[in-house]
């Protein structure tokens, strides 16, 4: 008798169990993937910089903490963005790499001129196929990597003061933390 | 007659449209069976930027290069499983439609069969109970015989076995 009582309350367990996934999938954002490339090494490359002349490969982004930002002109968030990574590069000792997104070198030049330039260099990927070594479909993508060039994060979408204090600074402080007690040792 | 041939022109201008500017990619392929995996691959991929629309329907700028990628791995004589390899490298299992065996991916292959078994095992059980109450109501009820009929019936189909009978008789006498 006792089990045919909770018997009548399984639809219940049921709709509440259907109901938890629903209410998680509210917050998910599916348009949001996770990189295949955490937890490996930035991919190898060798391509022009956004200044004339400049030639630029996967070993000048090794050596310290850093993000590896992809911006590009047609991107109206980036632009958005870009007063952001601005400040960060303002205030904080790491550096900020570019990847110039397919894009035209000339704008993004004038872009760079006009809003100010965070980045330290920025890779010139005209037909992005770096992008593609790098899973990058869509621009503002924002890499976190760390000393050794190992790729750690990946955050798709504007990088604002919320993604900032939430999710980057405390993983750039952390692999910053690491690397410090690497060279101490 | 000039507005007569100004109405025309507006009425075969109806038939025209200016909508269908879209860009259309030509690849060539050497062989015709290159290009059977080429269609193949690039609807088994996924887009990563426009969700649920594969490689060959998407309009997507990097849908467009992936399937330039494609075709690049594909004269390079790589095998589907390569090509399948180099996208899922770069984007994750997602761009897959048709996910790998592993770890991850074993609730995609299994879960449909396994809430299949389930329902069945279940309805099984509410079948099961159903016919079993049903039998006892029946007990309940006194009416377990089935074959038992009543007075009257038994009286009727009586009667009726006769009259077959008779008409046995009739038939046997003609022939």
């Amino acid at each position: 008798m006792n089990s045919k009582r909770l018997r009548l309350f399984l639809p219940l367990i049921g709709f509440v169990v259907v109901c938890g996934f629903l209410y998680r999938g509210l917050m998910l954002e599916p348009s949001k993937l996770p990189s295949a490339l955490v937890g490996k090494a930035f991919p190898e490359f060798s391509m022009p910089g956004l200044k004339q002349g400049q030639q630029l490969d996967q070993s000048m982004l090794i050596g310290q903490v850093a993000l590896v930002n992809v911006w590009a002109t047609w991107c109206p968030s980036c632009r958005a963005e870009h007063r952001f990574l601005n400040q960060i590069a303002e205030q904080f000792d790491m550096p900020i790499y570019g990847l110039n997104y397919k894009d035209d070198r000339g704008k993004a030049v004038q872009w760079l001129a006009r809003l100010g330039n965070p980045y330290r260099f920025s890779v010139f990927d005209e037909e992005g196929s770096l992008g593609i070594d790098l899973g990058v479909y869509g621009a503002p993508e924002t890499f976190v990597i760390d000393h050794n060039g190992m790729i750690r994060y990946k955050h798709v979408g504007v990088v604002d003061m919320q993604v900032w204090r939430e999710l980057l600074l405390p993983l750039v402080e952390e692999l910053q933390l690491a690397a410090d007690q690497k060279v101490i040792q | 007659m000039k507005a007569g041939f100004r109405l025309f022109i507006l009425f075969l201008s109806l038939w025209t449209s200016f909508s269908c500017v879209a860009e259309i990619e030509i690849h060539e392929f050497d062989d015709p069976q290159t290009k059977a995996r080429f269609l193949r691959l690039s609807d088994e991929l996924r887009c990563p930027k426009c969700q649920n629309t594969n490689l060959s329907g998407s309009n997507a700028p990097i849908a467009k290069d992936l399937r330039t990628q494609l075709i690049r791995l594909l004269k390079e004589g790589k095998t589907d499983q390569q090509i399948q390899q180099y996208m899922v490298d770069r984007y994750g299992d997602f761009v897959l439609y048709r996910p790998q065996f592993k770890k991850g991916t074993w609730p995609l292959w299994f879960g449909p069969l396994i809430l299949l078994l389930l329902g069945l095992v279940v309805t099984g059980r509410i079948i099961r109970g159903r016919k079993a109450a049903n039998s006892d109501a029946a007990e309940d009820m006194n009416m377990g015989d089935d074959s038992a009929l009543s007075t009257v019936d038994q009286s009727r189909l009586d009667e009726l076995m006769k009259s077959k009978n008779t008409d046995e008789r009739m038939t046997g006498n003609k022939s």
